[in-house]
């Protein structure tokens, strides 16, 4: 966890394509680590990416590779090890997500953000119909909960008060998330919003 | 002279930037070199225009503000002059921009979350786009330091449950201090039942 970016960019690197973005976002990244709640918050933006698309596992790895990441995206197995870092988990894994983990889960969540970018902006909106908005959120909150009791802990109280919870805060906080993520610039700022300097 | 006018248009705003090449800084003719105007239109909102100084302006307010919310931190950012102020506002943002003229008012633009990040995605969209050779006044988007995260709404209430708890645990010994203890309790030490030998 305490791995600074520098250290792990000494390993093995994807493509040319991801080469240079790493040697672009290389100095802002400087004296910075990855911060604590980075893999909760990262496995709660893909679970919002599969409660807005049906069968979204199998559009992230094919959105993996046509992006060229590495060989993590390579199974379900592998994304799910992955995500299981979340300490929130019902199958949490005592291990920590590398830089490179973290750079190709940046990468793969602003392009399916991309891809989603009409239905999150919906949601987001305040100018639509006030009953089809509200239909709308309850579509997605029940689905996004749902599949919160199915993979999280649910004896943890933080799970257990995001499922009582009714004015959906914190699923709006990660629709944000994802809405500003999206394109070169989305990248670059959910990238530096998922490490901490130290 | 070629002039050159390019448009980013996102669902409730549309960006038009007019321009030339620099011919002297070895621009092509489809490069914008010098900006000559630019118009905003937010939908319901009035059109903006200005110089060159009130987009740089613009940008850097819109963009910085978009960086700390994609953090889960919402506060008020004031570009040079006073030109323009972003601020939180209920659950939506105030864009207030003041004109350089003394006669014209101040005007003030309510924007919702996804109006925030239409207007954001255009200055991305911008500030990437090769077609341009300007250099944009933009402050690079960072990580932030430990004690900025705090400020998280999220966190917080992530440990909220932890915060109630000792509360808790701190009122009640401070209630115990209170209960008198009985001091007429004989003790009996059962270990000194020893007997002499002789």
């Amino acid at each position: 966890m305490n791995e600074t970016p520098l250290d792990s960019l000494k390993n093995e690197q994807v493509n040319d394509d991801s080469n240079y973005k790493y040697n672009n976002d290389e100095n802002a990244l400087l004296n910075c680590v990855i911060a604590k709640d980075t893999p909760r918050k990262i496995d709660f933006l893909i679970l919002v990416i599969e409660t807005l698309q049906i069968n979204a596992t199998d559009s992230l790895l094919l959105k993996a590779k046509d992006i060229g990441l590495s060989d993590d995206y390579s199974s379900r197995v592998q994304l799910w090890k992955m995500r299981c870092t979340n300490p929130l988990r019902n199958t949490y894994t005592n291990a920590s997500l590398s830089y490179e983990q973290v750079n190709s889960f940046v990468e793969l969540i602003s392009a399916m953000a991309e891809n989603l970018y009409p239905l999150i902006r919906q949601l987001l909106s305040s100018k639509e119909s006030k009953t089809l908005n509200q239909e709308r959120w309850t579509i997605f909150s029940k689905r996004l909960k749902s599949l919160i009791r199915e993979r999280m802990n649910i004896q943890r109280s933080y799970i257990s008060s995001l499922l009582n919870e009714e004015n959906n805060n914190f699923f709006r906080e990660l629709l944000v998330i994802l809405s500003l993520s999206c394109g070169e610039g989305g990248r670059k700022r959910l990238k530096s919003s998922l490490f901490t300097q130290i | 002279m070629i002039n050159l006018s390019y448009r980013f248009n996102q669902d409730s705003c549309s960006l038009e930037l007019k321009g030339i090449p620099d011919v002297s800084n070895g621009d092509s003719h489809d490069t914008i070199g010098i900006l000559s105007s630019w118009s905003l239109k937010i939908i319901g909102a009035s059109v903006l225009e200005g110089e060159k100084e009130h987009l740089d302006n613009l940008m850097q307010v819109i963009l910085q503000y978009s960086r700390s919310y994609i953090s889960g931190i919402r506060k008020t950012y004031i570009s040079n002059k006073k030109i323009v102020t972003i601020s939180p506002f209920g659950i939506f943002h105030k864009l207030l921009l003041n004109s350089t003229r003394k006669e014209v008012e101040p005007l003030e633009i309510i924007l919702d979350d996804s109006e925030l990040s239409d207007l954001t995605r255009c200055f991305d969209l911008l500030r990437f786009d090769p077609r341009f050779n300007i250099s944009w006044n933009i402050i690079e988007e960072l990580p932030f330091k430990k004690k900025q995260n705090l400020l998280r709404l999220s966190g917080l209430r992530s440990n909220s449950n932890f915060l109630y708890s000792l509360v808790f645990f701190l009122s009640i010994c401070f209630v115990l201090l209170f209960v008198p203890i009985s001091n007429e309790f004989e003790y009996n030490d059962t270990t000194r039942t020893s007997q002499s030998l002789s």
